[in-house]
């Protein structure tokens, strides 16, 4: 109890600075002293905000900590997302691979954490709320035994003061020396207690590297972390970018003709083919396909439906201005021209040429400097039109109707800034190049062309992904199942299944297991097979058969060659044309197709053709030579001498191949059947029998199918001179239009 | 002086709606009295001229412009709007699509011509065309109405409201110009004035004599 108050006089004297105060640190350790304080400081607020940064919850084992995880649950998500999605979608599928790699770096995340937790927020807190206060606890220790010491010492002094003043000194030494042994005992204390201190005190200085080496710590497990986690993603991102490419139901519309179809793997990009197809199926005989507007909404959802490569074709068969739209509209938002902005100057300066042949010369070689992209997709495009020419009688699309309509669509020139411009002049000039591509459609792209190609207007990856909807068929189903399934997945050729499927009944063919592409073609029926109500239209149809891509003949040689069609064709000709067809009509001829074989209806045909052909002689349908007697009873191949000149001249191969479609009928109408035999090497001319032009006439005025074209088709002439008025009206919109009408 | 100038006013008219609806069957009919089965295209902008009397002495000279209604055109006859002062917005009456455009043409006008003003009149086409008939004469008087504009049933082919339809839009133009509304500028190429009538005298005096300087 004395002892206390003594402590706390002394105490007190010390603080007033009466008493002198014994400072047994160094002066090192006095600044360590101050350090510690901050250091702890630092390291508690530290500690405080690391732990804040952790997103798992701090403590728990490590599964329990994954489950808090917010990217945990994420990953979750998107798998549960995919499960319902269905991985074969792409977007399931994108879901899961998400899922996945986001799991992956959650569980790096955890990763990350436990080690921070481990290596840098138990040490910081150790040092902040174990060590520090350890060693400022003893601290406070070694002042209080200071104290006690100072306060023993002082008492020790006063004694031995008292003493001396008093001289007794030997009473008071008994009671000096306790004083004195516990002034020695506390000055002991302070000893042991301050070298303990001292020893902390510069442990905690030597250790200033570990503790800085938490830090060194933390960056590198966060690098670490950082670096497993880009290495994570990076290694999913190219899956994931495979993925995309791989689903090949991309967009269509308004992408890059190769890109799409490289995508796709197709050859004819997907609206060209779904768009004609259809067409072919219900809209050749619409009058006025693609010119008359079809209804807005209609053409954008038909636009969307083609992008998804879903197309109802029941729901537009009976719109099929909105398809004829949709395949404009598709043309048109090509990022380049079908006829590309490369031969832009080129087409326009042929159809600048004013001699006929040249120019048709000049067309071919633009054509022939195509991409082969675009010269497939052109062809396949202008062989559909030539053959919707062949309605015209029911569409009123004339070749320079369809121009007119379509060829804006088809070129135009890469700076769109004057596209007004453009527009009014140069689409005259388009017109020039695109109506003699139809009408000659069968020079510049000679053979035949499959129409529907694919069949199928899903692409693989698509019938997967709808097999979430519709049960994928199984080997063992029953055939007429899967036939169904299959229609129900690919809705676009609902129409032509059916079509092939009545084709085959009335065939008594079993067809049911023939390919899709086979089904492209109309059946034959008799109202198709009107006579063209324009003989002398296009009367002029030379053929070459193409042996080889590098084998195209050249153009000037059969026009130059040219003879007009009369019943006594000079005998050079003749024997020419007559003789045996060369070994490439025969293998045409030979190539059949399973179709082929059937000949389905060709008695009926045969007999509807009879009385036309004897009504107008112009008509050199082969089915005509088919149903003639033949006089020696061999097979086609001795047609050849019986028939004819103008029959001979006609392509081997087309005989068969009429028999095979419509289209093939059609197209051996006498407009567009006279075929040069390859071997002649010319072209073989078409005239009215009443009015069989003079061999040296024709030489004349007769050199190329326009000129004789221009003299037979006063429409098409009209349209020339019109088109001429608006040519100039339009180059000169401000100024004031010359007036048709008197003043 | 009214006699010897062959027109006192000109109008520029321009011929609007989707493709194959009409648009130069019924100008052509019009203008020379003609109906062709089958018309060619038109390729960007082709124009016609008709005289008209719209009062006695008062001769006015349309000027029409018949745009391509394929969208191809579109960028073309859109720089036509602007110099246009009144517009025939056409639909077939048996094409259902081509009236449901009516409003996307009329919007497009009057977007392209701000701050001017067009005058609309709606002419339903191909009205001999009854069985095939695709839009009901309520249905579109209600659309014209909504656009502010006058209704008309045409027929090229039967040569049925052919001049009524020009003469509504020619009478509603000298209407806006009478009120007001629509006023000739030098700008403007939408309605040119030789002789301006009482409500502009007043306004521009001047204006005669400097337009009678050019003819």
């Amino acid at each position: 109890m004395k002892k206390q108050f003594n402590r706390m006089r002394q105490l007190a004297n010390q603080t007033v600075g009466r008493a002198e105060k014994t400072e047994v640190l160094s002066e090192d350790l006095l600044q360590v002293e101050k350090r510690l304080e901050l250091v702890k400081q630092v390291s508690h607020s530290t500690h405080k905000k690391l732990t804040a940064c952790l997103q798992g919850q701090q403590g728990s084992d490590s599964d329990k900590r994954s489950k808090k995880l917010p990217l945990t649950s994420l990953a979750q998500c998107l798998m549960e997302g995919s499960a319902i999605l269905g991985d074969d979608s792409l977007l399931g599928k994108m879901l899961k691979l998400c899922g996945e790699a986001e799991d992956k770096l959650s569980q790096e995340l955890i990763h990350f954490e436990l080690q921070v937790e481990r290596d840098v927020i138990e040490p910081l807190f150790v040092l902040a709320e174990v060590e520090i206060p350890n060693i400022q606890k003893q601290r406070k220790h070694l002042a209080k035994l200071v104290l006690d010491m100072d306060s023993s010492r002082t008492r020790w002094q006063q004694s031995a003061k008292s003493s001396g003043l008093s001289s007794n000194l030997q009473p008071s030494g008994a009671k000096a020396d306790a004083l004195r042994e516990e002034m020695e005992e506390a000055a002991n204390r302070v000893e042991i207690c301050r070298d303990q201190l001292s020893a902390d005190m510069y442990n905690f200085v030597a250790k200033e590297i570990d503790y800085a080496n938490y830090f060194q710590t933390l960056i590198e497990v966060q690098a670490e972390y950082h670096r497993k986690s880009l290495a994570l993603l990076q290694n999913v991102l190219p899956q994931i970018k495979a993925q995309q490419e791989a689903w090949v139901e991309k967009p269509s519309f308004g992408k890059p003709l190769e890109e799409h179809l490289s995508v796709s793997g197709r050859e004819i990009a997907f609206p060209i083919e779904a768009c004609v197809t259809m067409l072919l199926e219900c809209g050749m005989q619409e009058e006025g396909l693609f010119r008359v507007a079809p209804s807005a909404s209609k053409l954008k959802k038909l636009k969307a439906a083609l992008d998804c490569c879903v197309v109802d074709v029941q729901e537009y068969s009976a719109d099929p201005h909105a398809i004829a739209g949709a395949l404009k509209s598709y043309l048109r938002e090509l990022p380049e021209p079908l006829m590309t902005f490369e031969l832009y100057e080129e087409w326009i300066q042929a159809s600048n040429i004013q001699d006929q042949d040249k120019r048709l010369q000049a067309l071919w070689n633009a054509l022939e400097k195509l991409p082969k992209a675009n010269y497939n997709n052109l062809r396949y495009l202008i062989k559909f039109l030539a053959n919707l020419t062949e309605y015209q009688d029911a569409n009123k699309m004339t070749p320079s109707n369809i121009a007119i309509v379509l060829g804006p669509n088809l070129l135009w020139p890469q700076t769109e800034g004057n596209i007004t411009e453009m527009m009014a002049t140069v689409s005259l000039q388009i017109v020039a190049i695109i109506e003699p591509l139809i009408q000659h459609a069968d020079w510049f792209f000679p053979g035949d062309i499959e129409f529907n190609l694919t069949g199928n207007y899903g692409s693989p990856v698509h019938v997967n992904h709808n097999a979430n909807y519709n049960s994928m068929p199984s080997p063992d189903m029953d055939h007429a199942d899967r036939k169904h399934s299959d229609q129900t997945r690919r809705p676009l050729s609902v129409a032509t299944d059916n079509m092939m499927l009545e084709f085959y009944k009335k065939d008594g063919t079993d067809g049911v297991s023939s390919s899709w592409s086979d089904s492209c073609y109309i059946y034959p029926s008799p109202e198709d097979d009107k006579p063209p109500p324009y003989p002398c239209y296009s009367s002029f149809h030379h053929y070459h058969p193409k042996t080889g891509p590098c084998t195209r003949p050249e153009p000037h040689l059969p026009l130059s060659r040219w003879t007009g069609y009369s019943q006594t064709l000079p005998p050079s000709s003749s024997s020419s044309s007559s003789s045996s067809p060369s070994p490439q009509q025969l293998d045409i001829n030979s190539n059949l197709k399973p179709y082929f074989l059937h000949l389905p209806k060709q008695n009926s045909l045969t007999e509807m053709h009879g009385p036309e052909t004897n009504l107008s002689p112009v008509y050199m349908k082969p089915l005509l030579t088919l149903s003639k007697p033949d006089p020696l009873g061999t097979p086609y191949s001795s047609h050849v001498s019986v028939s004819p000149p103008w029959v001979s001249c006609t392509c081997a191969r087309d005989r068969g191949a009429g028999l095979t479609s419509t289209l093939k009928t059609k197209e051996l109408s006498p407009v567009s059947g006279q075929k040069s035999s390859p071997a002649s090497g010319h072209v073989t001319p078409c005239g009215t029998v009443q009015q069989p032009p003079g061999p040296t006439q024709q030489l004349s005025t007769e050199q190329s199918p326009h000129t004789m074209r221009k003299g037979h088709s006063s429409e098409e002439q009209g349209i020339h001179s019109n088109n001429n008025s608006v040519l100039l009206t339009v180059w000169c919109p401000e100024e004031e239009p010359v007036d048709h009408h008197h003043l | 002086m009214a006699a010897d100038s062959p027109w006192h006013y000109q109008f520029r008219i321009i011929m609007l709606g989707d493709s194959t609806v009409g648009k130069s069957s019924l100008l052509k009919r019009y203008s020379e009295g003609v109906f062709h089965e089958s018309m060619n295209q038109t390729v960007g902008v082709d124009f016609y001229v008709h005289f008209m009397e719209i009062e006695a002495g008062l001769r006015v000279k349309l000027q029409f412009w018949d745009t391509a209604g394929q969208e191809r055109f579109r960028s073309v006859t859109r720089s036509y709007y602007r110099n246009s002062a009144g517009g025939m917005l056409m639909f077939d009456l048996t094409n259902r699509a081509s009236f449901e455009s009516i409003r996307n043409w009329h919007q497009e006008v009057v977007d392209t011509v701000k701050p001017h003003q067009v005058v609309f009149l709606l002419v339903g086409h191909k009205s001999d065309l009854e069985v095939e008939r695709k839009v009901g004469h309520k249905e579109a008087e209600k659309l014209a109405s909504s656009l502010g504009a006058k209704y008309i049933e045409t027929s090229a082919k039967s040569n049925s409201n052919v001049e009524e339809a020009f003469q509504m839009l020619t009478l509603g133009i000298h209407e806006a110009l009478k009120s007001g509304k629509m006023r000739p500028t030098e700008q403007w190429d939408g309605v040119k004035s030789k002789l301006p009538p009482l409500a502009q005298s007043e306004d521009q005096p001047q204006k005669k004599g400097k337009k009678r300087c050019l003819c």
